[in-house]
């Protein structure tokens, strides 16, 4: 339906920056524009948020690529905890609006899930999801409820093992070679953690606990306790060090 | 406790799954193994089943002729607990039932030495309610082998309540000298690896029937996602559905907390035949009801 072609990127966070890259592998040109720049391409990408460190207001540069997209113009809301549905409310055309969360924060492959808003038309889903098969990630779609799905099913078990921890049911380094071990994990769940940060995974889980009223996704409290300790906080020993 | 980490006599109570490739670990380890099942057929299928790995594995050629005559020249199988009085170390793994686990070590009480180690299999069981069967619970330690016991070189071992320095010692020294990886658990309810991965399980059967993705797609984000090697759908149709049903109520029953419990979907398919692989039809449909690697 539309002639347009070319993909551009809105932003300098590091979702903006791993999404140029994995345009650019994919053989797209790639533009990279300031807050407001009326794009020529036909999918415009706008990182919306970075987990825990970036305030809402972010969305001022969701609304102002909207205002200044052309006609036949996806613009993509690349987020990982709002709603892409809610985003989109504020824009002028949130039919043009579709979201993205890239979860590249675990050892797979990587996982790009796309996350139709309420309002976004399904031409829109359907041509961010053509555009993401040449990304060389595997895309799902997925519905704009809190976490998605990976999230959603990742967190209760790192919460879980930080639990497990604090309650003493086993060492850090027996509860993360359990899984490795025992069920091929790439890597363990307290190990993770801290390559993760823990900070950035408490202010996450903080924020789905409340969004879905479930104490699984409730930060334990070993958690919250290391992750004020910035970056000397962690779960695991460090490597070649002492237990913890 | 005297327990040899070389050649010593191993008694394995079970010829089951994982009865028979406990069997295959001691074998391999340089034991003799005394193999015990209630009748003969079920002793039969045990040895069979040992002895098609053993095959196998020469067939791959990675085992030489020789060294599976010699495996198999040191087992024996019997239908008579009485032949396990020799034994060093005793392992049970016969039904997943605390009653009849705690009975069986109440026989052997009566059957093996003073210095004989009581290792009970269990993966969802307390181990303290198991060796409270015998009058020598400081003797019983849990070691969980992860299925298929021959391939994976996790072994949880867990000390019961009553179980002493001695026992536990001479347990992960002789487990470490079968080449396995030994953890240190407490005695809690699923141990570290059910604990993790059934109420994961769990939360990807409700995901799916909240609709918050597919059967495929749940799956392309576990693999991709997370880099986990099987998807949770494909792993629990190996597993075999009323196998989850059962594993999750256990753990639900004894530690209340609504992640464990199987949702409604598992009753469904389990009434509707769809187990898994072993019925043909579970998440997927198989075209052979034969497990890959059995």
């Amino acid at each position: 339906m539309s002639m347009q072609s070319g993909v551009a990127v809105v932003g300098r966070t590091p979702t903006a920056q791993q999404l140029v890259e994995l345009a650019e592998s994919s053989g797209h040109t790639v533009e990279r524009l300031g807050a407001g720049e009326p794009a020529a391409a036909a999918i415009v990408f706008v990182a919306v948020d970075v987990a825990g460190t970036e305030p809402p207001s972010q969305s001022n540069a969701l609304r102002a690529a909207v205002g200044a997209a052309t006609a036949g113009t996806v613009v993509v809301a690349c987020t990982t905890l709002l709603s892409p549905t809610e985003l989109a409310r504020q824009t002028d055309d949130p039919a043009r609006v579709v979201g993205l969360h890239l979860f590249t924060s675990a050892p797979g492959t990587g996982l790009a899930e796309i996350v139709p808003a309420e309002q976004s038309a399904p031409s829109n889903v359907e041509r961010l999801s053509d555009l993401l098969k040449g990304f060389g990630l595997p895309a799902i779609v997925v519905k704009d409820r809190p976490g998605f799905l990976i999230q959603r099913l990742f967190l209760p078990y790192l919460n879980q093992a930080v639990q497990a921890l604090d309650d003493g049911i086993a060492s850090a380094q027996d509860i993360d070679a359990s899984v490795e071990l025992g069920l091929g994990y790439p890597v363990g769940p307290l190990r993770l953690l801290d390559d993760l940060g823990l900070s950035r995974h408490a202010a996450t889980t903080a924020t789905l606990c409340l969004d879905l009223a479930d104490r699984h996704f409730a930060p334990p409290p070993l958690l919250s306790r290391r992750a004020a300790l910035g970056c000397d906080g962690r779960l695991s020993p460090m490597p070649g060090g002492e237990a913890s | 406790v005297t327990a040899q980490a070389e050649s010593a006599q191993v008694g394995v109570v079970g010829a089951g799954t994982m009865g028979a490739g406990i069997v295959l670990v001691m074998l391999r380890g340089g034991h003799t193994v005394v193999l015990h099942d209630v009748d003969d057929a079920a002793v039969a299928r045990g040895v069979d089943q040992v002895r098609r790995f053993l095959d196998r594995s020469v067939a791959k050629g990675k085992l030489a002729a020789d060294g599976r005559d010699n495996a198999l020249a040191r087992l024996t199988s019997t239908t008579d607990l009485g032949d396990l009085g020799g034994s060093q170390v005793v392992v049970e793994a016969i039904f997943e039932d605390a009653d009849l686990k705690a009975g069986l070590f109440g026989k052997l009480d009566d059957i093996c030495g003073p210095d004989t180690l009581f290792h009970t299999n269990t993966s969802t069981l307390s181990v303290t309610a198991i060796a409270a069967g015998s009058r020598h619970p400081h003797r019983v330690v849990g070691t969980h082998y992860c299925n298929p016991a021959p391939l994976m070189k996790l072994v949880e071992v867990v000390r019961g309540r009553r179980t002493d320095d001695d026992a536990l010692t001479a347990t992960v020294r002789f487990v470490e000298a079968l080449g396995k990886r030994v953890v240190h658990s407490g005695d809690t309810p699923g141990f570290l690896v059910n604990l993790f991965l059934v109420p994961f399980e769990n939360d990807c059967l409700r995901a799916l029937e909240a609709g918050l993705g597919t059967v495929e797609s749940i799956d392309v984000a576990v693999k991709a996602g997370l880099g986990y090697p099987l998807g949770t759908f494909e792993l629990l149709d190996i597993v075999g559905l009323d196998i989850h049903r059962s594993v999750s109520l256990s753990l639900y029953h004894q530690l209340r907390d609504p992640r464990f419990a199987p949702p409604p979907l598992v009753d469904r398919m389990i009434s509707a035949g769809q187990l898994g692989r072993k019925t043909g039809e579970g998440f997927y449909t198989y075209d052979t009801t034969a497990l890959f690697g059995a």
